[in-house]
C-alpha cells in the first residue's frame, strides 16, 4: 500500500457526511411500517407548478423591480374582496402561528435550513404574484396561485412541526427505555 | 479490558433487544451506525436522498433478519455487506455493470518516483465522483470499506483479477486527476 493509499486510510473520518436533517426520523417512522414523505419533494413540485405559471405570464425582471419598488403596483390578496381578506388573515396567521412554534420546539437554526430557504423561495414567489394581480386585478389564475402559495407554506410548516414532536416523542422514549 | 468487555456486553443486549423488535433499541442501533453506513451507500450511489434511502432499508432489512444471524458480534461487518449489495444493486438498476467496467483509457503506467501527493478530503471526493462508476465503486469498497479482493469479486460477481484491474486503473485516473 503506497503512501496515497495509506493517507486516505488513516483520514477515514475526514470523508464521512451526515444525511440530511430528519433523517432518524423518517427512519422512526419507516420503522412503524408508514409510508415516508420526502417534504421537499412535493413542496418543490408545488412551488415549480406556481413558477411555471409565472413564467407563463411573462413577467419582465424590470418590470417587476419597477413595480416593487412602488408599494402601490403590488395587490394584496385582501385588497380582492372581504372574502379573500379573510381567507389572506387566515392564512397569515396560521402561518406566523407555526413559524413561532416551530422555533420554540427547536432552539438550534440547522435542522431548518431547508425549511427556510423553501419558505424564502415560496415568499419571493407571493412577491411576483401581487406584482402580477396588481396589473391583472381579479385574475382568477393569480388569486388561485396566491392561495396555493400560502397553502405549500402552511403546510410546509405544519409537516415540519409534526416531525419535530414526533422525534422529540421518540426521543424521550428511547431515553427511558435505555 | 473489564470496560471493553461491559462495553460489548451492553452492545450484544442491545441487538438481543432489536432481535424482540424493540424499537427503542432499533433506534440506539441506528443511531450508532447510521454515518458509516449512509457514507458507505453514498460513495457507491452518488446521490444523497438515495444513499439515505439505501441506508434505512438495508436496517430495516437487517432488523428484519437478524434471528438468522448466528454471531452477533459480526453485526456491522454483516449489516455493511447489507448495504453494499443493496447500493451496488440500486445502481445496477441504472447502468449495466458491463458498461461500468471501464476501458483503459487512462492505462499509461504510474512512475516509479510516486510523489506524495498533497490532496484535501474535498478534492480527493471531488475527483472520486469525477471517476467513471466502475472505478468509483472498487475504489470506494477497497479503499474505504477495506474489503480486498475477493470479497469485492463476490460482491460485484466478477473476477478478482477484475477487480485488481479495475483498481489499479481507477487509483492511477484518481491521481492524475489530483494532479492535475
Amino acid at each position: 500500500m503506497d503512501e496515497f493509499e495509506k493517507n486516505i486510510r488513516e483520514n477515514l473520518a475526514d470523508f464521512e457526511a451526515e444525511p440530511s436533517a430528519n433523517h432518524e426520523l423518517r427512519f422512526a417512522e419507516k420503522l412503524n411500517g408508514n409510508k415516508v414523505e420526502k417534504p421537499w419533494r412535493w413542496a418543490a413540485l408545488a412551488a415549480a407548478c406556481i413558477a411555471a405559471f409565472i413564467t407563463v405570464l411573462n413577467l419582465n425582471q424590470e418590470e417587476i423591480t419597477a413595480q416593487e419598488s412602488n408599494p402601490k403596483s403590488m395587490m394584496k390578496l385582501s385588497e380582492v374582496s372581504p372574502e379573500m381578506a379573510e381567507v389572506e388573515a387566515f392564512y397569515t396567521e396560521e402561518i406566523l402561528t407555526s413559524e413561532v412554534q416551530v422555533k420554540s420546539l427547536t432552539g438550534d437554526a440547522s435542522s431548518g435550513k431547508m425549511l427556510q430557504a423553501q419558505l424564502q423561495f415560496l415568499g419571493d414567489q407571493y412577491k411576483l404574484l401581487e406584482t402580477e394581480l396588481a396589473l391583472n386585478p381579479g385574475d382568477e389564475r393569480i388569486i388561485k396561485n396566491m392561495i396555493e402559495n400560502y397553502r405549500t407554506r402552511l403546510k410546509l410548516l405544519e409537516k415540519h412541526l409534526s416531525m419535530i414532536q414526533k422525534y422529540q416523542q421518540l426521543k424521550s422514549t428511547v431515553n427511558e427505555s435505555a | 479490558m473489564e470496560q471493553n468487555n461491559n462495553v460489548l456486553d451492553m452492545h450484544l443486549e442491545l441487538l438481543k433487544r432489536c432481535r424482540k423488535g424493540d424499537r427503542g433499541a432499533q433506534m440506539q442501533v441506528y443511531h450508532r451506525y447510521y454515518k458509516a453506513m449512509y457514507n458507505t451507500a453514498l460513495r457507491i450511489v452518488k446521490d444523497t436522498f438515495e444513499a439515505e434511502d439505501l441506508m434505512q432499508e438495508s436496517f430495516l432489512t437487517a432488523f428484519d433478519q437478524l434471528e438468522n444471524l448466528l454471531d452477533l458480534n459480526t453485526f456491522s461487518s454483516w449489516l455493511k455487506r447489507i448495504v453494499v449489495n443493496k447500493s451496488v444493486n440500486a445502481l445496477k438498476q441504472r447502468t449495466s455493470y458491463e458498461s461500468m467496467l471501464n476501458r483503459a483509457e487512462f492505462d499509461e503506467p504510474m512512475g516509479e518516483n510516486e510523489y506524495e501527493i498533497p490532496f484535501t478530503v474535498e478534492q480527493v471526493k471531488t475527483a472520486m465522483n469525477k471517476l467513471p462508476d466502475g472505478y468509483r465503486i472498487v475504489l470506494s469498497l477497497y479503499l474505504f470499506e477495506g474489503y480486498d479482493h475477493e470479497e469485492i469479486a463476490q460482491i460485484l460477481s466478477i473476477s478478482s483479477g477484475t477487480s485488481r484491474s479495475q483498481y489499479n486503473r481507477g487509483r492511477n485516473q484518481l491521481k492524475q486527476l489530483l494532479m492535475s
